[in-house]
């Protein structure tokens, strides 16, 4: 039995919960090793191995190539050893998925609901109504099985699952920021995969920024010259080969353009946006060459990018510089406005821009703090500074997205997994309609101190807090409950070769600080 | 905003150094030398060989895959008349057996309208293929790949035929997906052999058909390597030019062995009082117990398993095998009476005799099957030079030692752990790279018996969370010191290049430390300066 498994001077409690899960033929009240923990769940007590001939399939008769592609996928995620197959007549023998409508696009608040049924024996099946539901449904199966080193099999314990879900909220996100530092394609692939198995949503692609500006546009080649180097570049197909990679794993990719603070880089290739080479920032609103940019920027973005979102930013503008260049200033008065008339007139131009896109604009919640209900009601406030700004915001009928500086950024090291959990992006909102305005929230990975190097340990295992939080009932919220199955959905990660950190270690990314099971740690 | 503007003069000098002065490959070649002009490479460019082995064809996919990530580069010729579209591989000796004396010398010529690789075997070819790889650079303007300063002429070798990874699978788990990208890695370094540390005191994570029971061993059900998964890991190994050589460390550094077989560990060990057993803390190190019979049995066993018991075949085809023998705590013997008879029955006045009884039964063992015995230096200042002649010994803590065992004919790999050990996270690259494990060394006929060294990746404090960042960019430091001339020491002249392989290696997914900081980055930057 490997109930005397560990060493002998280390017994784990928790651990042996989940070794009985591999192995025992039944147990009563053990939690389900799903993240995040699905709506409505019920299991048995058998435990079924994978037939040699187990395979998934599509109930359709027009294939399709996106569902093709995600069973292959999820083929070689689930099955990482050689195995034999279970040869019993109690054998799962396959998974049937069925998916009501595949020609629905992949936006906010797609469908994202599924039925997973796997008996004791026989075929399992997988209903939803779009492929991206179906996506979730086979991320949660893939959860489900085991590899049983001792028979070599793959198993299914607790048969038979039935496992109904959906998200409690439409936009999960993680926000990546390439400016700061560069991050090559191969990671950002690696991190879509890494998001998905946590039933996230949505890359928020911060593409640039002060530091760098490291999108090759075709249409403004000059804005690249801000790249940190020669390779440390994405081009417009990179950046739609993303998009796409992103999709198949039904993740939106939220690109944001940082407007008018934060883009000092943009006066690396374009001088003349800038107020003067000494005092970069926000952008010049005297400068025609502002406003073209940001046309064809807009432009061309979005012929790249179908998300119906789009990221303006507006946050942290410090308008000394309008008041300190002369010819602002004097473009200022002759236009009859102050500075927080022109950063007001920044805000209502980019949103017409991006507007005549089709595209709904997202702002940090300083636009709401400082234009209130003057501004556009589509737009949805992004909120960082203070969870006060959800409360306001949506009475006063925006919607809204959040993430907290503090618990919900995953640059602070110092912030536990426990803090992410605790954050209930509802509070203090009692009415419903105010309540049904918050689209979701995103954990927000900055990359001032965050490269290649740390990106992975630094977002992992933390941000699964965050996911659990958007996608589970409201009512699941004990981190102590959580703890066993955060410990094991860590050791997935870095099963499936994402670099999860130890998840014990309350400073984000810091080594092991001695030998140990990935469970223990 | 100054700082922006320092930052944009910076980026241009990194432009225009792409494109004129360095010769950007990693380890240095031996001998090299290039012209000026740019040369395309076709979008349709394809690498050939007469040989057409499995593993010639499975190094042409993964060379493919590295060097042209992007595949829908435009037809456009950035330059009038050059175009590649071929590289020719060329192989001398067919034979694909893998073994220390496998021959790694190469002749890369690129010219503006071919490349030809003259190499002497397949696993030569792969190297020439990795300096290729490095040759080429994608111009992100113009959609195209191109090799700068053609034609190039590079005619390389390595200076020692052993430049290892020891990789520790004990004290924390790596699934063999990290096996794999690790391997990955050191390809992309010209390092040719994963020592791997498969078991120590902390965990038994590998599966044994005739010692079930050892795995039990393991920290976790699910952090255990099936026998399939090791085979796998060795053929992924061998067609990157890698050998696996195995070590299972005895007598010390047992304790997880008994988890499966508690009969193998002293008797009383647990309530001697001279017995540091505080395992899965470190030291941990309850040895083997040498005195019992059932011991030898389970090594027998299991090493027959991973031998097949003769040259060459097995689990483990590698004809060196690593048997440890270092750290031993005597004291964890002392408390058992069937250790003292059989002392008696020896006539064995000292623990280092029985230590040496056990160490010199073991390499017999392991000599039986066809394999030559690697051991820690411990062994060999034990026994000085009564040790077994044919013993390879492992220097970690004594240049002096390596010096009197070469000295005295023994063959010696160097892995010296004020220079060598990647745990220690305060020696910065430039430690790594100053390290000469030679430099002692004036007659030639000595120097050759240092077969190479070793970058030593213990696993106290690492796991699949910064495995990389602890061996990257740090044991490059290493293999350049092992692959190219002796010559090659200048640290300004490699700090450019070394950044430019950690961008590559980034580019490569291998996630790569900071030069400057080895737990992340301390501010915005690039990889090329940080």
């Amino acid at each position: 039995s490997f109930a005397s498994f560990a060493h002998s001077n280390m017994v784990r409690p928790f651990l042996l919960v989940l070794f009985s899960c591999i192995v025992a033929v039944s147990y009563g009240q053990a939690p389900i090793y799903v993240w995040p923990q699905p709506q409505s769940a019920t299991q048995g007590t058998a435990i079924s191995g994978l037939a040699a001939s187990f395979s998934m399939k599509s109930s359709s008769s027009t294939p399709s190539a996106d569902l093709t592609d995600a069973f292959a996928r999820f083929n070689a995620t689930i099955f990482d050893h050689r195995a034999k197959g279970d040869a019993s007549s109690s054998a799962i023998t396959g998974l049937l998925v069925t998916v009501a409508n595949f020609n629905v696009p992949l936006q906010l608040g797609v469908d994202e609901s599924y039925t997973l049924s796997v008996p004791a024996s026989g075929q399992a099946t997988l209903q939803a109504n779009t492929y991206y539901g179906a996506l979730r449904g086979l991320e949660t199966f893939s959860q489900l099985i085991y590899f049983n080193f001792t028979t070599s099999m793959y198993v299914i314990p607790n048969t038979p699952w039935t496992i109904k879900d959906a998200p409690r909220f439409p936009h999960r996100g993680v926000l990546v920021d390439t400016s700061r530092h560069f991050l090559p394609i191969p990671m950002l692939r690696r991190i879509i995969d890494s998001i998905s198995y946590a039933k996230f949503n949505v890359l928020h692609w911060h593409i640039t920024d002060i530091q760098s500006f490291p999108w090759q546009s075709s249409a403004l080649p000059r804005f690249t010259m801000a790249a940190y180097s020669q390779n440390e570049r994405f081009s417009d197909e990179d950046i739609q080969d993303l998009i796409e990679y992103a999709r198949k794993r039904g993740v939106r990719v939220m690109m944001e353009i940082d407007v008018p603070g934060h883009a000092g880089s943009w006066c690396v290739g374009y001088p003349d946006v800038c107020p003067s080479p000494t005092c970069t920032m926000p952008l010049d609103p005297s400068s025609n060459t502002t406003w073209t940019l940001m046309t064809q920027l807009f432009k061309e973005l979005t012929s790249l990018a179908p998300e119906g979102l789009f990221h303006l930013g507006g946050d942290e503008v410090d308008m000394s510089c309008w008041t300190s260049v002369a010819r602002v200033s004097q473009w200022l008065k002759s236009h009859n406005m102050n500075n927080l008339d022109a950063y007001r007139y920044f805000v209502e131009q980019a949103h017409a821009m991006v507007g005549s896109h089709q595209r709904t604009p997202v702002n940090w919640d300083e636009v709401y703090a400082n234009f209130g209900k003057t501004i556009d009601p589509n737009t949805i406030i992004h909120v960082w500074r203070n969870l006060a700004y959800v409360q306001n915001a949506t009475r006063d009928g925006f919607r809204v997205l959040v993430s907290p500086d503090g618990p919900w950024y995953l640059d602070g090291l110092g912030t536990t997994w426990q803090q992410m959990y605790a954050l209930e992006p509802s509070t203090g909102i009692t009415d419903p309609k105010q309540a049904a305005l918050i689209l979701g929230g995103e954990a927000c990975m900055w990359g001032e101190t965050v490269d290649s190097s740390v990106v992975m340990p630094t977002i992992w295992p933390r941000a699964a807090a965050v996911a659990e939080r958007l996608w589970s009932d409201i009512s699941v919220n004990s981190a102590a409950s959580a703890e066993p199955r955060y410990a094991w959905f860590r050791c997935l990660l870095d099963q499936r070769g994402i670099e999860a950190g130890p998840y014990k270690n309350t400073q984000a990314r810091t080594a092991p600080p001695g030998p140990g099971g990935c469970y223990t740690q | 905003m100054t700082s922006i503007m320092a930052t944009t003069v910076v980026v241009v000098c990194l432009f225009l150094s792409c494109v004129c002065c360095q010769i950007n490959v990693w380890p240095l070649p031996q001998t090299y030398s290039h012209g000026t002009t740019p040369v395309s490479v076709s979008p349709s460019f394809q690498f050939t060989s007469k040989t057409n082995s499995h593993t010639m064809r499975e190094a042409f996919k993964r060379y493919t895959a590295l060097t042209f990530t992007r595949t829908d580069v435009s037809n456009t010729k950035q330059y009038d008349e050059a175009v590649l579209s071929t590289l020719d591989v060329i192989i001398t000796d067919p034979s694909e057996d893998l073994q220390l004396d496998t021959r790694e010398d190469y002749t890369l010529v690129v010219t503006s309208t071919s490349a030809t690789i003259n190499a002497s075997t397949v696993y030569a070819a792969m190297r020439g293929l990795e300096t290729f790889s490095q040759l080429v650079q994608y111009n992100i303007s113009a959609n195209v790949y191109t090799i700068q300063q053609a034609p190039w002429s590079i005619s390389d070798h390595p200076r020692f035929p052993h430049r290892g990874l020891l990789m520790d699978t004990s004290r924390h788990f790596f699934s063999v997906h990290y096996l794999h990208k690790l391997l990955d890695s050191m390809s992309y370094a010209k390092m040719n052999v994963l020592h791997w540390h498969i078991v120590d005191a902390q965990s038994f994570p590998m599966q044994s058909a005739a010692y079930p029971l050892l795995w039990k061993g393991a920290w976790s059900p699910s952090e255990r390597y099936t026998t399939q998964d090791v085979k796998d890991v060795v053929e992924y190994a061998r067609l990157r030019g890698i050998r696996v050589v195995p070590e299972f460390d005895g007598p010390g550094h047992a304790y997880a062995w008994g988890v499966g077989y508690p009969s193998l560990l002293p008797q009383g060990y647990n309530i001697s009082s001279k017995c540091d057993d505080t395992c899965p803390v470190n030291p941990c190190n309850v040895p083997l117990d040498p005195s019992n019979e059932f011991t030898y049995q389970v090594l027998e066993g299991l090493f027959t398993e991973l031998t097949a018991g003769k040259q060459g075949a097995g689990i483990f085809t590698d004809n060196m095998f690593h048997t440890g023998g270092d750290e031993i705590e005597p004291g964890c013997w002392s408390g058992s009476p069937q250790i003292a008879q059989f002392m008696k029955q020896h006539s064995f006045t000292s623990y280092d005799e029985l230590y040496m009884y056990f160490v010199n039964r073991v390499a017999g063992m392991v000599k039986g099957m066809g394999r030559q015995v690697v051991n820690w230096e411990s062994t060999y200042t034990t026994a000085g030079n009564t040790l077994d002649k044919g013993t390879i010994v492992n220097i970690y803590l004594s240049m002096d030692v390596m010096e009197k065992a070469v000295g005295s004919g023994y063959q010696c790999i160097v892995s010296f752990a004020n220079a060598w050990y990647l745990d220690n996270v305060g020696n910065n690259w430039t430690v790594f790279y100053n390290f000469n494990p030679v430099a002692n060394l004036t007659d030639p006929s000595l120097v050759k018996l240092v077969l190479g060294g070793e970058a030593s990746n213990w696993g106290e404090t690492m796991d699949p969370t910064n495995l990389f960042a602890r061996v990257w960019p740090r044991a490059a430091a290493v293999a350049e010191r092992l692959w190219s001339a002796a010559s090659v020491t200048s640290l300004t002249d490699a700090l450019p290049r070394l950044h430019a392989f950690r961008c590559m290696l980034i580019d490569r997914d291998i996630p790569s430390a900071p030069l400057d900081n080895l737990a992340g980055p301390l501010a915005p930057g690039s990889c090329l300066w940080q």
